[in-house]
């Protein structure tokens, strides 16, 4: 019976087993181990490689204890064994400081995985597309705006022939489509795009093809490529979709493609696109010619290579000056363009605030390690006489390190083992708690590149706090300790660097809760904004009601009962105080079309945000009239065309409060009859905009054979039967199948805050656990101490020392470091502040009344936490102290 | 007295020796045991009780060449003692007592 050569463990292994073994005994022990190999492998037994390391373990367990042929001389890796031994001995031997340490390690690790997860896939991975960096966006910010916008189509088609910094360009813009699947109705979130967009991201098809050229000429364009989701949603991930044709908004479209899982365009703050149709641009948004813009295009180019930034932008804004030289009429306001990585303008803010959620993560991560440092420190210091005897027995003192550094290093270790697993629950818990405004969040979870950082920063902290007893007891001085009959009293010296820790780990716990307590309060200072209106015990309810093909006269006359009837049956519903019909800009919807106005006086046009309303718009949403009068019944296309503006509409355009009375051309001039207050329709952080209300009466856009909008109803209260009764009351004069959805408004500003909320969230965590872990640190230190001091507090305490006057000088102990470390704390706080201008909201990142309540609370928690060694302290009978000998 | 006690797992072993006549060696032993004990028997307790018997001065080895089955290693073979001999003599006659006594006294009832 001879086996083949090869068959056999792998040398990689047996050279790892000759390790294990003593020199003089591995010649047989490799030689059993491949022959027992050989016969199992004979014998067909599985499992053979765990056999094998079952076997060799057992060897070098055995090895290890059976004195004396197999340790005659020890190995490396005996020697390795030891030392973990004596360090899982010296864990076990304080179980206290051991489960308190790995505690609060295990805790700041989570966080810190849970933390990293998520900036990492929101912010640091590249986008799902091909040479993601190649990609770039394209937006035009206007003068009085604080935030680029959307492009106009007029641009997008003068670009594709006039600029050369571009491989290709495509476009998208939003949409919706009604669909009819199976019996489900609803309507799909829908991205119009060009042709050419998935060439120029370089996305390929999961089944099908997605979109070509000549997709987007008239006629053939009824194609439509799903989302991943939609396509698993609505038609259960069947592949044999693929051509069948299905009905959107009424027409037939041919099912060409899916998206690959995850990837979606446009990447943004609102839902990502259920399904894509190809856009088929009007000759009126192709040319510049009618003057007729609508800003509504998201445009992502390729650069071609070695092109940067700002040439790419110049040769923009070149092609956009020729088109405004040759059609004067496209000039709408002072604008530039905006061009900057496609990545920065998907993570935006948000990336920001998770940069600073990382750094307040390593923060908290820093004040655990100094934290644990602290705690093994004071076991050593207890240890002293241990580590003394060991030295006298001659063990030499970088072994005494080692099994210090294989002590911390183990500690991390399993914290990280423990923290991982947490966080495993953690991240998904974080995923459903994120603002959803937040893009990419479907990506988060816990990965290999995760894993190995929470390992190595385990490992660093390992060594980290580890490395301070390590020197410290390689230097101890062996006789003195050996003389001590306390065991492992410290002198003045090394409760100093006990308490210097004491101060590290303040500055970093003030410096933390400085941060916390900016985005705390910012978050209640945007939750209590006065946005202008009054968003409580409001909901909406999206109307569109066709009204048939009829003469436009009649149209107006039928959208009149319609609105008539609508009113009067919302109005009957219980609980119904106001209502209100409002078309382009309902408040808090994610934004509002802008209008060319054209003032007498002013060569250049306007834009601003036009809303069509019913006269009882500004009662129902509780909008001050600060002048003139809102719009009356008797306001009917019959009569002349009036107007509302808000307040910076009247100061910036015409330049005075007093407007009531003057004109303005909006669809024909425009008498100027009232002035509300500003309504902060994007959010608390968004500037106010001019903005102008027509009535809907007055509106050219309900002779287009529907009455579309957002019906606004205030109600006692938002609750499920409420809003439900409203919508089945309306439901029978839509002729809908279903009653319409209703909307809460202050759901809306929950959504548009969740950002801030998640943020304040997280920061309010991060700085309860930062101020928990300096309370143990506080108490930790302390009552190291006095422990320490037993003998001298005894001797103080027999030769007349009040119990009160001993609890002082612990007290004042500890108030001393926690006070330096504010100062520091503050003062580093302070100077980093400005980092925090665009984070915070409603307060100055220096404002005096949080660095003052961040010092209060800390010294409240510092004596707290003082407080019970200090007491200890002062209880301690003299007779039983000086007995400790 | 402790020190010179033998278990039982050192007994088979003992028994393993004498049974592979001049050919008891790590996998020779450990192959017979696990064959005729019907249990997992891992190498590392085979070497630690060959340690413990050759410390008890129960059992002997020598280094002999290796079979091209182990890639020409060399092999430490084992052979009994004379008292590794008088031990196992003594213990079966214990055990052949025991029986002895076993068998004759009837079984009644439970135990």
């Amino acid at each position: 019976m001879t086996a083949r050569r090869t068959d056999g463990p792998p040398d990689a292994w047996l050279a790892l087993v000759r390790r294990l073994v003593p020199a003089h005994r591995r010649e047989e022990v490799v030689g059993d181990l491949v022959e027992l190999w050989r016969l199992r492998a004979t014998a067909g037994t599985r499992l053979r490689g765990l056999r094998f390391w079952l076997d060799a373990w057992s060897i070098a367990r055995h090895t290890g204890r059976v004195p004396p042929t197999f340790t005659e001389r020890t190995t490396t890796m005996e020697l390795l064994l030891t030392d973990v031994k004596t360090a899982l001995r010296g864990l076990r031997s304080s179980m206290g400081t051991t489960l308190l340490a790995f505690g609060i390690l295990a805790v700041t690790i989570a966080a810190g995985t849970i933390t990293f997860s998520v900036v990492d896939a929101v912010a640091i991975r590249p986008l799902p597309f091909a040479a993601p960096n190649e990609l770039v966006s394209v937006q035009r910010l206007l003068k009085i705006w604080a935030t680029p916008q959307s492009v106009a189509s007029q641009d997008y088609f003068n670009w594709l022939e006039h600029t050369s910094s571009f491989t290709a360009i495509g476009a998208s813009r939003f949409d919706s489509l009604a669909f009819d699947i199976g019996g489900v109705h609803g309507t799909a979130g829908t991205a119009r795009v060009t042709a050419n967009l998935f060439d120029v991201l370089g996305v390929k098809a999961a089944h099908g093809r997605l979109f070509r050229p000549g997709d987007d000429e008239p006629g053939h364009d009824d194609v439509i490529v799903l989302s991943h989701v939609f396509w698993t949603q609505h038609l259960a991930a069947d592949p044999s979709v693929i051509g069948r044709r299905v009905p959107f908004d009424g027409h037939l479209r041919e099912i060409v493609g899916v998206m690959p899982a995850g990837v979606s365009f446009p990447i943004s703050a609102f839902r990502p696109p259920d399904v894509y149709v190809p856009y088929v641009a009007t000759t009126d948004e192709r040319s510049p010619a009618l003057g007729n813009r609508e800003f509504a295009l998201y445009v992502v180019g390729r650069l071609e290579p070695y092109t940067t930034l700002a040439a790419a932008r110049a040769d923009l804004e070149h092609a956009s000056t020729a088109m405004i030289s040759a059609f004067p009429q496209a000039m709408e306001q002072d604008s530039t363009l905006v061009v900057s990585s496609l990545q920065d303008r998907v993570i935006g803010p948000a990336k920001q605030w998770l940069y600073l959620v990382l750094i307040a993560v390593a923060v908290v991560l820093v004040i655990a390690c100094l934290n644990v440092a602290n705690l093994l420190l004071a076991r050593t210091a207890v240890r002293t006489r241990e580590m003394a005897t060991r030295l006298a027995l001659g063990a030499s003192r970088g072994r005494l390190a080692r099994v210090l550094l294989i002590e911390g290093t183990m500690l991390a270790l399993v914290s990280a083992a423990a923290g991982v697993g947490v966080s495993f629950w953690g991240v998904s818990i974080a995923k459903a708690s994120l603002p959803a405004s937040l893009a990419r969040t479907s990506g988060i979870a816990v990965d290999l590149r995760v894993l190995v950082v929470s390992i190595a920063v385990a490992m660093l902290c390992g060594l980290l706090f580890a490395s301070a007893p390590a020197w410290w007891s390689s230097r101890s001085d062996l006789a003195a300790s050996m003389r001590t009959g306390n065991a492992g009293s410290v002198g003045a010296g090394r409760s100093r660097s006990f308490k210097t820790f004491l101060v590290v780990e303040m500055t970093f716990v003030s410096v933390l809760l400085v941060a916390s307590a900016l985005l705390v309060t910012s978050f209640i200072r945007i939750t209590t904004a006065d946005l202008g209106f009054d968003r409580r015990n409001v909901v909406t309810y999206s109307i569109d009601k066709p009204l048939g093909s009829m003469p436009e006269a009649d149209q107006q006359l039928a959208a009149h009962a319609f609105l008539t009837d609508l009113f009067d049956r919302v109005r009957h519903t219980p609980g119904v105080k106001d209502a209100a019909l409002i078309y382009n800009g309902l408040p808090l919807s994610g934004g509002s079309a802008q209008y060319s106005i054209a003032v007498p006086g002013q060569s250049n046009k306007l834009l601003m945000d036009a809303h069509q309303v019913t006269p009882g718009y500004f009662s129902t949403m509780a909008i001050q009239l600060l002048r003139g009068r809102v719009f009356a019944e008797s306001d009917t296309a019959g009569t002349a065309p009036v107007a509302v503006i808000n307040d910076v509409a009247a100061r910036t355009v015409f330049g005075s409060d007093e407007v009531v009375g003057r004109t303005f051309t909006f669809r024909g001039s425009t008498t100027i009859v009232g002035v509300v207050r500003s309504v902060r329709a994007d959010g608390p952080e968004i500037d106010v905009r001019p903005e102008i209300y027509v009535p809907i009466a007055q509106s050219p856009m309900m002779s287009r054979g529907s009455v579309r909008g957002h019906l606004v109803v205030r109600v006692n209260n938002t609750s499920n039967a409420e809003t439900t009764a409203v919508g089945s009351a309306i439901q029978p004069l839509l002729n809908t199948p279903r009653a319409p959805m209703p909307e809460i408004v202050d759901d809306a500003f929950r959504r548009l805050t969740a950002d801030r909320r998640f943020n304040a969230g997280v920061m309010a965590i991060f700085g309860a656990i930062a101020i928990l872990i300096g309370a143990i640190g506080i108490y930790g230190t302390m009552a190291f101490l006095v422990a320490q001091r037993v003998r001298e507090i005894g001797v103080r305490v027999a030769l007349g020392a009040t119990p009160s006057r001993v609890m002082r000088t612990v007290i004042r102990d500890a108030s001393w470091c926690v006070l330096l470390g504010l100062v520091v704390g503050l003062a580093s706080a302070r100077a980093v502040s400005s980092l925090f201008t665009s984070l915070v909201f409603g307060v100055t990142p220096t404002s005096p009344s949080i660095y003052i309540g961040v010092a209060a609370l800390l010294v409240i928690v510092g004596i707290a936490a003082a407080l019970v060694p200090a007491r200890r302290a002062a209880r301690l009978d003299p007779l039983v102290a000086l007995r400790t000998e | 007295m402790k020190g010179d006690h033998v278990g039982e797992f050192e007994e088979l072993v003992l028994l393993a020796l004498h049974g592979l006549r001049g050919q008891a060696y790590g996998v020779s032993i450990q192959q017979l045991l696990e064959r005729e004990t019907q249990r997992r028997v891992s190498l590392g307790a085979v070497y630690a009780a060959l340690e413990r018997l050759e410390s008890k001065g129960l059992a002997q080895s020598t280094s002999a060449p290796g079979t091209p089955m182990r890639g020409g290693r060399s092999r430490r073979l084992f052979e009994l003692t004379a008292d590794g001999l008088r031990s196992l003599e003594a213990m079966r006659r214990v055990r052949e007592r025991l029986y002895g006594i076993a068998r004759l006294r009837p079984i009644k009832g439970r135990i």
